[in-house]
Order: C-alpha cells, then sequence, then structure tokens
C-alpha cells in the first residue's frame, strides 16, 4: 500500500510557511540571530521564528487574550497550511493529528515556575495548564477540527520522525485514511540551557560535517506533512513516503556510538523496506547537527551503508538551527519537496571535511535534478534513531 | 494482519491505596538493587525512571522471552523531579555552570531508552506523551507491532507524583475530592500464546474533546459492535471512577448500559495521574488471572473528562 504525501507546512527562523523557506534556502539566507524572546545570559546564535506571540495569534485569527504557549502557536501555523495544502476536508474520511515535542508548553511553565518557588500561592495559572506535551497538540487538533485519533510522541531529537512513521503505519494498519503527522518546539531558557550545560552549543554558527565544527545552534518552528491512502486523495501528491525505520543505538542516553551502529540500522532497513539499494539513493538530508559526535557517527554510517558510492548529501540545520521535536517535521517537509522540485540543499558554513571520513557535503544550490529517493535522518538523546525514505512517484 | 494479540506478561509498581501525609498516593517500591544492578546508572535515575525501568524489567523476566522487537513507553507528564531540579538549578545559579545530569534525565523518552540499553535492545523505541492518552496509544502502536510481524513487544507506562504538581492542581480547582497518585506497569503483548497467557489485548480505542455522557455511550455501543460483542458480553467492567461528581457522572451512566455486569474500580488505589488506565488494565489482568467466569472484560477511563478510552480484554 502506498502513503502519499500531499501536504507540507513549515515555519522556522527563515519563514512562516513553505515558500519562504524554500526562497530563502535557495538565496543561502540563514536565519541565526541572538536570544531576543527571553532574558538570558547566554551568548549563542539561535534561529528563532520571527514573530512574537501577539503576531503569531493575529495571523491565526485566535483571540489576544487567551495564552497560547509559543509551542501550539507555532504548530497551529505550520499544520494548518499542511492541511490547506493537501486540499482535504478533515470530516471526509477518518483524519488524525501525530505531533511531536519535545519541551512542550515550557516556554511558559518556565515563567510559571519563577515566581512559584519562591511563594507557592504565586505563578499565573494559566501559564502552566500547557506545560504538557499534549496541549500543543490538542490547540492543533481543535483548530483545525481533528477528531479522530489524536497523539503526541517525544522521543527527543527524532520525534517528528517517528510521528511520520506512525502515521503512516496508522494508514497502512486501516486505521487512518489521512493524517497530519509532524513536531512543533519552541526555543525556552530550559532547552538553551540543558544544551549548553552538555557543551554541544556552537558559539560561532554552527558547521555540519566541517573538520573545525564544535556544536549546533538550536532553533525554534514546526513542520507537518499530510500522509493520505490513494482512494483519499485530492490533489496530486508530491511523492511518497516508501520506506522508514526506527532503530536504537544503545550505547549512551546523549552520545551516539563510535561506529553510528543506530544510525547505519535504520537508514539500511528504510532502504530494505523500499526495496532499494543503496545506489537507488539520490540525496540524503542528513541529521548532521554540528556537533563533534553526531556528524562523525553519522558519517561513518553513511560510509558503512553506502561505500565509495555516498550519495548528495547536505544538512539544513545552519539554516534553521537544530529544532529538535520539530527537527524532522521541518526537514521531512523539504526532503519532499526536493523531490517534487529536483531541489538539492546547501549546507552551509562547511569548509574542509572531516579526516576519518572526507565526506564533502553539497554546498550549493542544485536544481532541475532527476531525484527519485532522498533520505532523512533524526537521531536522538536515548539512542533514538529514525530515517525516513521519500520515492517520487513513477 | 490483524491478529490476535496476547498478554504474556505484566507487572506494576504502584501504591497500596493509603495516602501519605501529603495528601498524595505513593507508590510502594521494591528494592531496586536487584532489579537494577548496575549501580552507577541506578544512582542517576530519578524516583520515576527507577520505577519504570525496574518494572519494565520486572515484567520482561516474567514474560520467559528476553528477546525483544520493541520497547514502547508512555508517560503523561514525565520526569518531573529532573525538570524541578533542573530549573532550579538554572535559576540558583543564573545560567552558569550547570550540572547537565538533570537535563538529560528530564527527557520524556528516557525509560525506553534505558532499558534499550540495560538490555542491549537495538529493535524499535518509541515514547507517547498525550496526556490521559499517553498509554493508549503506545497499546495502539503495540498492537500495530504484532500485527505487522512482530513476535514481542515490551509496554509500559509511568508518572510520578510530586507535591509541586500537587500545589497547583489544587489552585487550578481540579482536586475536588481526588486523590492525586502515580505508578508504574509494564506489559508484553505477544503474538504466540503460551501455557499461562491469561488474556488476549481484543481492542483499545481512544477519544478526545469533551464528550456528553450520551455521547460516549453512543461510542461503546459502536465500539462493542465493532468487536461483534453486546453489553450482556461483558462480565467485568472496570471503571476510572475518582471520587469528584462531574468526573464520575459519565461512569454511572455509562454503567447503566451493563445492568447485569459486575464491576470495579482502581483510582483507590492508584489514585488519579494521566497513565491510571494502565494501572486499571494491569487490574483487569489480575482479575482474569483469578476468576474463571470472565471471558471479555472491558475498560473505561477518562482524564478530565478530555481523554476517554476503552480498552478490551479477552481471556485465553
Amino acid at each position: 500500500m502506498k502513503i502519499y504525501i500531499t501536504g507540507t507546512g513549515i515555519v522556522s527562523g527563515i519563514g512562516i510557511n513553505t515558500e519562504e523557506n524554500l526562497y530563502a534556502i535557495r538565496h543561502k539566507s540563514h536565519g541565526m540571530g541572538k536570544v531576543t524572546l527571553f532574558p538570558t545570559s547566554l551568548d549563542v546564535p539561535v534561529s528563532e521564528v520571527k514573530y512574537t506571540n501577539e503576531q503569531l495569534k493575529e495571523l491565526l485569527a485566535l483571540p489576544s487574550g487567551k495564552t497560547y504557549s509559543r509551542t501550539a502557536l507555532l504548530g497551529i501555523l505550520a499544520a494548518k497550511e499542511a492541511l490547506s495544502d493537501s486540499n482535504i476536508d478533515v470530516k471526509a474520511q477518518r483524519t488524525g493529528l501525530i505531533s511531536s515535542t519535545s519541551v512542550g508548553g515550557m516556554d511558559l511553565s518556565e515563567s510559571f515556575y519563577a515566581d512559584f518557588r519562591k511563594d507557592e500561592e504565586k505563578g499565573r495559572l494559566r501559564d502552566i495548564v500547557s506545560h504538557d506535551c499534549g496541549d500543543s497538540t490538542q490547540k492543533i487538533a481543535s483548530y483545525l477540527g481533528i477528531t479522530d485519533y489524536v497523539t503526541t510522541i517525544s522521543t527527543a531529537c527524532s520525534s517528528a520522525g517517528n510521528a511520520i512513521m506512525l502515521g503512516a503505519r496508522m494508514i497502512k494498519n486501516g486505521l487512518l485514511d489521512a493524517v497530519i503527522v509532524g513536531g512543533t518546539d519552541a526555543l525556552c531558557k530550559f532547552t538553551l540551557n540543558g544544551f549548553n550545560s552538555l557543551m554541544i552549543l556552537d558559539k560561532e554558527l554552527c558547521k555540519p560535517f566541517d573538520k573545525s565544527r564544535e556544536g549546533l545552534n538550536l532553533g525554534e518552528g514546526a513542520g507537518y506533512i499530510v500522509l493520505q491512502a490513494e482512494n483519499t486523495l485530492k490533489r496530486k501528491p508530491y511523492c511518497i513516503l516508501s520506506g522508514y525505520s526506527n532503530a536504537n543505538d544503545a550505547y549512551h542516553q546523549t552520545a551516539t556510538s563510535p561506529d553510528g551502529d543506530g544510525p547505519y540500522l535504520c537508514m539500511k532497513e528504510a532502504l530494505e523496506m523500499a526495496n532499494i539499494l543503496p545506489r537507488d539513493v539520490d540525496y540524503i538530508n542528513v541529521h548532521g547537527t554540528g556537533t563533534p559526535n553526531n556528524d562523525l557517527s553519522e558519517g561513518k554510517a553513511i560510509i558503512h551503508l553506502f561505500g565509495e558510492g555516498t550519495p548528495k548529501f547536505s544538512s539544513l540545520k545552519p539554516f534553521i538551527g537544530h529544532t529538535l521535536g520539530a527537527s524532522e517535521g521541518i526537514e521531512a517537509a523539504l526532503s519532499v519537496l526536493s523531490i517534487s522540485e529536483g531541489i538539492v540543499y546547501p549546507n552551509l558554513n562547511f569548509k574542509k571535511p572531516i579526516e576519518d571520513t572526507n565526506l564533502i557535503p553539497v554546498t550549493e544550490c542544485d536544481e532541475g535534478l532527476p531525484i527519485k529517493h532522498v533520505l532523512s535522518n533524526s537521531f536522538g538523546f536515548g539512542g533514538n534513531d529514525s530515517s525516513l525514505l521519500f520515492s517520487a512517484i513513477e | 494482519m490483524k491478529r490476535p494479540c496476547y498478554i504474556n506478561s505484566f507487572a506494576s509498581i504502584h501504591p497500596d491505596g493509603i495516602t501519605g501525609e501529603s495528601g498524595m498516593l505513593h507508590a510502594v517500591e521494591p528494592d531496586y538493587k536487584h532489579i537494577i544492578t548496575n549501580a552507577n546508572m541506578r544512582r542517576r535515575m530519578s524516583h520515576i525512571v527507577r520505577m519504570g525501568v525496574a518494572c519494565g524489567l520486572i515484567c520482561l523476566e516474567q514474560s520467559g522471552n528476553k528477546n525483544i522487537d520493541a520497547i514502547i513507553t508512555a508517560t503523561g507528564l514525565g520526569c518531573l523531579t529532573d525538570t524541578e531540579k533542573f530549573l532550579d538549578n538554572l535559576i540558583e545559579n543564573e545560567e552558569q555552570l550547570l550540572n547537565p545530569s538533570a537535563f538529560i534525565q528530564s527527557t520524556f523518552n528516557v525509560i525506553g531508552a534505558q532499558i534499550a540499553l540495560i538490555t542491549g535492545s537495538h529493535s524499535y523505541n518509541n515514547t507517547y506523551v498525550h496526556r490521559g492518552l499517553s498509554f493508549e496509544s503506545a497499546l495502539i502502536d503495540g498492537m500495530m507491532r504484532i500485527w505487522e510481524g512482530d513476535n514481542q513487544v515490551l509496554i509500559g507506562a509511568a508518572d510520578e507524583v510530586l507535591p509541586a504538581g500537587h500545589t497547583i492542581l489544587k489552585r487550578l480547582g481540579m482536586l475536588d475530592n481526588i486523590i492525586l497518585g502515580e505508578g508504574s506497569q509494564f506489559f508484553t503483548l505477544a503474538a504466540e500464546k503460551e501455557l499461562y497467557t491469561v488474556a488476549e489485548l481484543a481492542a483499545v480505542r481512544t477519544f478526545t474533546g469533551k464528550l456528553s455522557s450520551e455521547e460516549m455511550l453512543h461510542r461503546i455501543k459502536i465500539f462493542l459492535t465493532e468487536n461483534n460483542l453486546k453489553s450482556i458480553d461483558i462480565q467485568h467492567l472496570i471503571i476510572g471512577k475518582n471520587g469528584n461528581t462531574t468526573d464520575d457522572l459519565v461512569y454511572n451512566v455509562v454503567e447503566q448500559l451493563f445492568p447485569s455486569t459486575s464491576y470495579s474500580t482502581f483510582k483507590d488505589i492508584c489514585g488519579e495521574y494521566p497513565t491510571a488506565s494502565a494501572f486499571g488494565m494491569w487490574k483487569g489482568l489480575s482479575r482474569l488471572e483469578e476468576s474463571g467466569d470472565i471471558q471479555y472484560l472491558l475498560i473505561y477511563n477518562h482524564y478530565y473528562t478530555i481523554n476517554h478510552s476503552l480498552i478490551l480484554l479477552k481471556k485465553c
């Protein structure tokens, strides 16, 4: 059974819809800047969505008096675009929503908590009710009128990859006909400090797959795609989701194994599901966070699987940062467009390859290519690794 | 291919129904030393992670089959202790020289990840965090894994209760006659039935959004029809009554659909929390194990009237 992709929705530091994101990438214009969303003493580049919560509410015609977590607002905006792109009416078939997030409404709860810990009677209650991860998903579902299956996944940085996989499986198992899948995450002090405490933030712009890479830049945003069974299509689909795999590295809570066992396993299994050979892959949207650990392990896993014939590859994170729970939602949407637009994206800030792997990413936008198969990776804390394979419709 | 999905083992770490001084129900914990044998690992684990990991390992031990094709976990609120700890550290130290341990251990997927590390499992690993439907989402994923060819799937839920959470819910007016609780339950779903297998997971269904008692009743009737059952076929009903008049209304209506069915509750033992239905299912399985005359057992639970779920068990 084929799983068709019929809609994309992207909100990131380089644009609040798919078109703006593609335009910025084509013009090599990244979204990095200083933190403006909250006061912090950390001086590291981040990719913020350039709209305040009030502006986002206005765009969505939501009541300004009502409190929404930024995670929910970003998610609603991207999911709305994806749904409208697909041309489906959510009531016309069994339509689900599977969303992911790594911190939920922490952007509000951390400000609640600062007051609450001093005096338990203090802290604005409306800032804590959206703390749990399910809140943003429920808000998106009610905004879009989705009443069938709704759930939330959180497996750190691979969350949205798992949401996409679950959606495809629910259609294949006959539990849903159409499903909006992806993820959303807002920047917050909690995450920024968490990654800073792990000493994996680059103080400069991140340089995935570069010899001198020093870490990642965080970002925020949301990305969703719409998956459908053939009998519910209302437009010509972009491509199909032909393979996917979730594997565990089972090595360390926050680091990837030196040879990238988990990454290798999930890429290999995704190809096997689609019944294609490594040489058939035209482009890999790598996880490529820019940390010394990730890029080396991922690179080794790629060489292990592809040998001499490594396909074109690049990381989108220098544009939009690592958007954690949203990351594979946004990057899956861009992988889908890689096929439909015949485009491969530039990996910014790359100068010299890592000696151990000698892998050189795409550094310029290349268009008009006959792209048939795109692999998209996302790896997370807890050894949670996932790979998605998108393929052109023959 | 849809095929039967057996529950070959089930384990639980839960409160004993006796409310502590703080007005919360705390889980009665085993001696973790013999379950999580790596002392360093054990020391780093917070209360919820210890509970979850230990419960998962006990459940796996009981199943008799060490091979797991998937590890699926669920939590409504995740690792609250470590989240609080990292926030405190962040505020007190003004963002300088923070200890990353609490941040690392606060990730929602940490229980599933630690079980994978301990058992060396490279297989499918996923975590659901959808309020009162987190556990049911994990069950649905697990059932699909069995349909897709997996032989054994380890599934479980965990949530912890903290004084801060209690204070906040009280301020929100959400604790009227409700006792908060916590716990962890794990289950192995399997494609093959063993001699000791108690039950089959026949069906799971979730509903979100405010539903009137009549709407819920209607959905239960459809659910039964879909499973070729009538209300009279359900010999035992387990319901998630929590003592709150508004929350319990719908249960009273649902009970009328099953006039000849015996029923029992479970939140008087484990308290109210997002993944309490996992304890409901554990209780259902214990009931099926003891009693010979129950063929079908239905668990109906809702969380603050927004998340509703139905879990149907069939005795083997």
